[in-house]
């Protein structure tokens, strides 16, 4: 029987429907055909989820054959004749399981996103080039030297991770590639200056222009001076001052004062929704829980009678974990352990046979900000400086989509500071470090190969500019040593950094940089100990000279300090147990003074029962944010409208002179501490009452607002609701916020200001835990959130996660020849040859 | 005979599919249909269509991270993961059948012409 006519036609167009919809994407779909492909679509993805026990592969340009064995915790040891062909095998094992993560990161620094997600990356990859992070790394990709070993091996890294590519097939694509239907792109050496520009912009981004910006258009420039301190009010450096305990500078708090007229006219030029544009030209500004934690014991207060060293980086979580972690042995001349950053040669932090190191962010300011004058409102091609009129340097953007049509442009101008960004009704400078050369590969890559860390400073301070961190490091002589390093900058005049300048003279510009002599650093101190929780690293009183301002609460330094004089004997076990200490040292400042309020208030007969009963349950906790605990909601809640009532002439709506243009800042909980001390400062009033409050009528009406609210929401006092474990929750998104991918609601042992600090979304925190013993052998212990595969199906996706959760740390293997590892140890073996043909699964 | 006939067929799809892409069922539906020129082609190539693409999606499904990657297809996608698998088959399954069933229609009218 023939097909009708009418069947055939019904035929035809089912099949040109269907094949449209398998052939290209509709909506937010990507095309079906391919995905659903069961050769090499989705399915195929499950068959990378395991390493294969033995494996051959090829990469050009190798000179001889390298050996990577995969131990237990599926780390790869490399085993390599030469720094090149180790650079090279590196770039390799990282693709291999972390593909997908590398082309990001770079799209992400590079501002090109769009070629993967289309339009919807189109903010932010506008954000992303005018900071002018794009330019830079291509100038300065430019301007390498070709002919050095350093810029040989970054080149090594880049056709490890090409080879690894060229020999993809389709079906080989990680999953994500498939969902967003892209295929991989090959690797180019100026992506890894991209990604260096991404750490950056993550840990070297600073708003404390805008934020005292705002503070004087609402309450005046001296009170604005004063609640965002060019230096900490509560005294506890990185390096070691002659006290043993916080010094707390008397500060004396101005009465919130007029607004600054100036600040108010600077904010109306800006305009409210670009004030906005003004904030995103800090690209990644600091969040809460972006900060670190580490330090150092020397040998004379360790059980072990071996320098000691914990590193504690907190960053963003994310799947795929945004450390790698893996063993370098080149003969004779590296064996370097730790974790690098997919994209990045190197191991960022780590360490070797003698030396090991670990950052915390230093929280500098390298960033300003000037207001310029153009030669047109809209369309400037000059700026004017020293009265005369300077040509604008102009780029032009341009941003593609996946098939690489133009889906916008945009005109960028450059000043000799920078990026020059219209803001409101004003054109706004900025100058970054970030953006200026910087030769931080060639300091990872000297520092593995340092002996102590005397030298392992040393050559960072030679090479490293940007983002500044406190390097700390311990070695097997003893030695403990820490130094914030980074470039910074000198201003002229009060040399402040804070304060938005008029550039319109090169008398604003900066001077010089520090010489190193002058930078917080300290080696084998006396106390034994070394610390670092981003705070001032110095005491003011012994160098004056602006680095910030606004700087991190001393919480964390506080704890750790604290716990560390305490421990005379020091082990590695306990050096762990310190990074997921569940203590507070503000806690244990605040919930006195409440508790004291409360008191002095029902004392003199103006108890609030309320308040009462907050206080009495907090005098029952122990201060400690343990996962089973029910009193820290009380206290967070409390701390929450304490800030909201405290500092109510800075949070309004719409209120004075700049309108909604001043967006609400608030100073952090140190001041507040400060302020505990003047008990009548005009800051304890509420001004939407008739009466004057004083310190401890706001404090009781903050635990009586902070109960009410906490009962509201969770149910009375003692209900399971009030659990820690049930409010507090880090939350581990997937590199494109695939919920399936994610893993969210991780119920953490930690709070604000604890050693292992939550806040905010819970979507920042300890991102690599170790802990390094530097004996012979050496002992070092760690863990990340996550694990070493990036490919969701696998089990090496997030088998490490709930050691995270719980505090555990591994045991890392260490081995100095891959017979050092015993078969059990042993998961699986990868030889890359340059010639060799490729044999089973990658 | 007509066993014979669907297992080559097959083993044609599984060729396309493997060595070369999704876009082959159709072509290969549609070389069928010539080759049949018999009004059955378009169920026989459905049914070969499917006989490969399970075959080929055998090899996955015997793995671990199988029930773990319909898991997450079932979060990704609006329907049960489950259902994405079925789609994969039936998309191979009407890719074949319409493409042979066309061809075939064409090849009828002209012969009758």
């Amino acid at each position: 029987m023939r097909p009708s006519p009418i069947g055939t036609i019904a035929s035809l167009l089912v099949l040109g429907v269907v094949s449209f919809i398998a052939a290209r994407p509709v909506g937010p779909l990507p095309a079906l055909g391919p995905l659903l492909d069961p050769a090499r679509g989705v399915w195929s993805s499950v068959q990378d989820a395991d390493l294969p026990a033995d494996a051959t592969d090829r990469i050009p340009g190798l000179s001889g054959d390298v050996r990577v064995v995969y131990d237990d915790r599926f780390v790869p040891h490399i085993f390599a004749s030469n720094m090149r062909d180790a650079y090279r095998a590196l770039g390799f094992v990282v693709a291999r399981d972390r593909l997908f993560q590398i082309e990001l990161q770079g799209r992400a620094g590079a501002g090109t996103l769009t070629a993967l997600a289309a339009a919807a990356a189109l903010p932010v990859d506008r954000d992303t080039r005018a900071s002018g992070m794009p330019r830079s790394a291509e100038a300065r990709a430019r301007a390498l030297d070709t002919t050095t070993a350093g810029y040989r091996q970054l080149q090594a890294y880049v056709d490890g991770v090409n080879a690894y590519i060229d020999g993809l097939s389709p079906a080989q694509y990680p999953i994500e590639y498939k969902l967003l239907g892209r295929t991989p792109t090959r690797m180019r050496v100026v992506d890894i200056l991209h990604l260096f520009n991404r750490m950056g912009s993550t840990l070297a981004s600073s708003r404390d222009e805008l934020d005292h910006l705002a503070a004087s258009a609402r309450v005046g420039r001296a009170a604005a001076d004063a609640l965002f301190p060019m230096h900490a009010p509560i005294v506890e450096p990185i390096q070691p001052g002659s006290g043993t305990a916080p010094r707390f500078d008397a500060v004396v708090l101005p009465p919130p004062g007029t607004p600054d007229a100036q600040a108010v006219s600077m904010l109306r030029a800006f305009g409210t929704t670009s004030s906005n544009a003004l904030v995103a030209f800090a690209p990644g500004r600091g969040n809460d829980a972006i900060g670190s934690n580490n330090w150092a014991v020397s040998p004379g207060r360790t059980a072990g009678g071996h320098a000691l060293l914990a590193g504690d980086p907190h960053l963003e979580l994310t799947l795929p974990s945004i450390w790698y972690e893996s063993h370098i042995v080149v003969a004779d001349s590296l064996d370097v352990y730790g974790v690098g950053i997919p994209g990045l040669p190197g191991i960022v932090i780590g360490f070797t046979q003698s030396v090991a190191w670990t950052f915390t962010n230093t929280g500098a300011d390298v960033m300003d900000f000037y207001t310029e004058q153009t030669d047109d409102p809209r369309t400037p091609t000059r700026y004017r400086l020293d009265g005369a009129w300077r040509p604008l340097e102009t780029r032009i953007e341009e941003y593609r989509s996946p098939a690489g049509l133009l889906l916008d442009t945009d005109t960028l101008y450059f000043t000799h500071r920078g990026p020059l960004r219209r803001v409101g009704a004003a054109w706004v400078s900025m100058r970054w470090t970030v953006l200026e050369a910087m030769r931080d590969f060639e300091a990872f890559d000297a520092a593995a190969r340092t002996g102590s860390a005397d030298s392992l400073l040393g050559v960072m301070a030679q090479y490293y500019g940007a983002p500044a961190q406190n390097m700390l490091a311990a070695d097997t002589s003893g030695t403990i040593a820490i130094r914030s390093t980074g470039r910074y900058p000198i201003r002229p005049g009060d040399g402040r950094g804070d304060w938005m300048r008029d550039g319109s003279t090169s008398a604003s510009d900066w001077t010089g940089d520090w010489p190193v002599g002058d930078y917080p650093q300290s080696f084998r101190p006396a106390q034994g100990f070394l610390a670092s929780a981003n705070q001032e690293p110095i005491d003011p009183a012994v160098q004056p000279r602006y680095l910030g301002s606004n700087w991190e609460r001393p919480w964390r330094a506080m704890r750790i300090n604290s716990l560390l004089r305490n421990d005379s004997a020091v082990t590695p076990d306990a050096m762990r147990r310190y990074q997921t200490d569940p203590g507070s040292a503000r806690a244990d400042l605040f919930v006195p003074a409440l508790i004291n309020a409360a008191s002095v208030m029902r004392n003199a007969g103006a108890g609030d029962a309320k308040a009462q009963r907050a206080a009495e349950l907090l005098g029952g906790w122990d201060r400690r944010y343990t996962t089973d605990n029910r009193r820290a909601v009380l206290f967070e809640e409390t701390m929450r409208q304490l800030t909201r009532m405290l500092w109510d002439e800075l949070i309004t709506d719409s209120a004075g002179p700049a309108g909604a243009a001043a967006s609400n800042v608030v100073p952090t909980d140190m001041m507040i501490a400060t302020l505990l001390r003047d008990s009548t400062s005009a800051w304890w009033d509420q001004r939407a009452t008739p009466s004057v409050e004083t310190r401890d009528a706001l404090l009781s009406r903050a635990l009586a607002s902070g109960l009410d609210t906490v009962v509201a929401r969770l149910g009375e006092p003692g209900s399971a609701n009030w659990e820690w474990s049930k409010v507090r929750h880090a939350n581990i998104r997937h590199l494109i916020g695939l919920p399936a991918f994610s893993r969210m609601e991780i119920p953490v042992q930690g709070g604000s200001a604890t050693l292992w600090p939550s806040t905010g979304n819970g979507r920042h925190g300890p991102s690599w835990r170790m802990v390094v013993e530097l004996s012979s052998p050496r002992r070092a212990w760690a863990v990340y959130p996550g694990g070493q595969s990036g490919n969701p199906l696998s089990p090496r996706y997030d088998d490490r996660l709930e050691k995270w959760r719980t505090g555990t740390l591994d045991t890392l293997r260490l081995p100095r020849a891959m017979s050092d590892l015993a078969p059990s140890q042993q998961r699986a073996r990868l030889t890359l040859s340059p010639t060799a043909r490729r044999e089973g699964a990658r | 005979m007509r066993i014979l006939r669907i297992a080559l067929l097959a083993a044609a799809f599984l060729g396309g599919l493997y060595l070369v892409a999704w876009w082959t069922v159709p072509l290969v539906a549609g070389a069928y249909a010539l080759l049949r020129r018999d009004s059955l082609a378009s169920r026989e190539a459905a049914v070969g269509a499917l006989i490969a693409t399970v075959v080929l999606l055998m090899r996955q499904m015997l793995l671990p991270a199988f029930s773990t990657l319909l898991s997450h297809l079932g979060q990704i996608f609006p329907v049960p993961g489950i259902v994405v698998l079925g789609l994969s088959l039936l998309l191979a399954m009407v890719l074949a059948f319409t493409s042979a069933r066309v061809v075939t229609g064409i090849v009828g009218t002209v012969k009758r012409r």
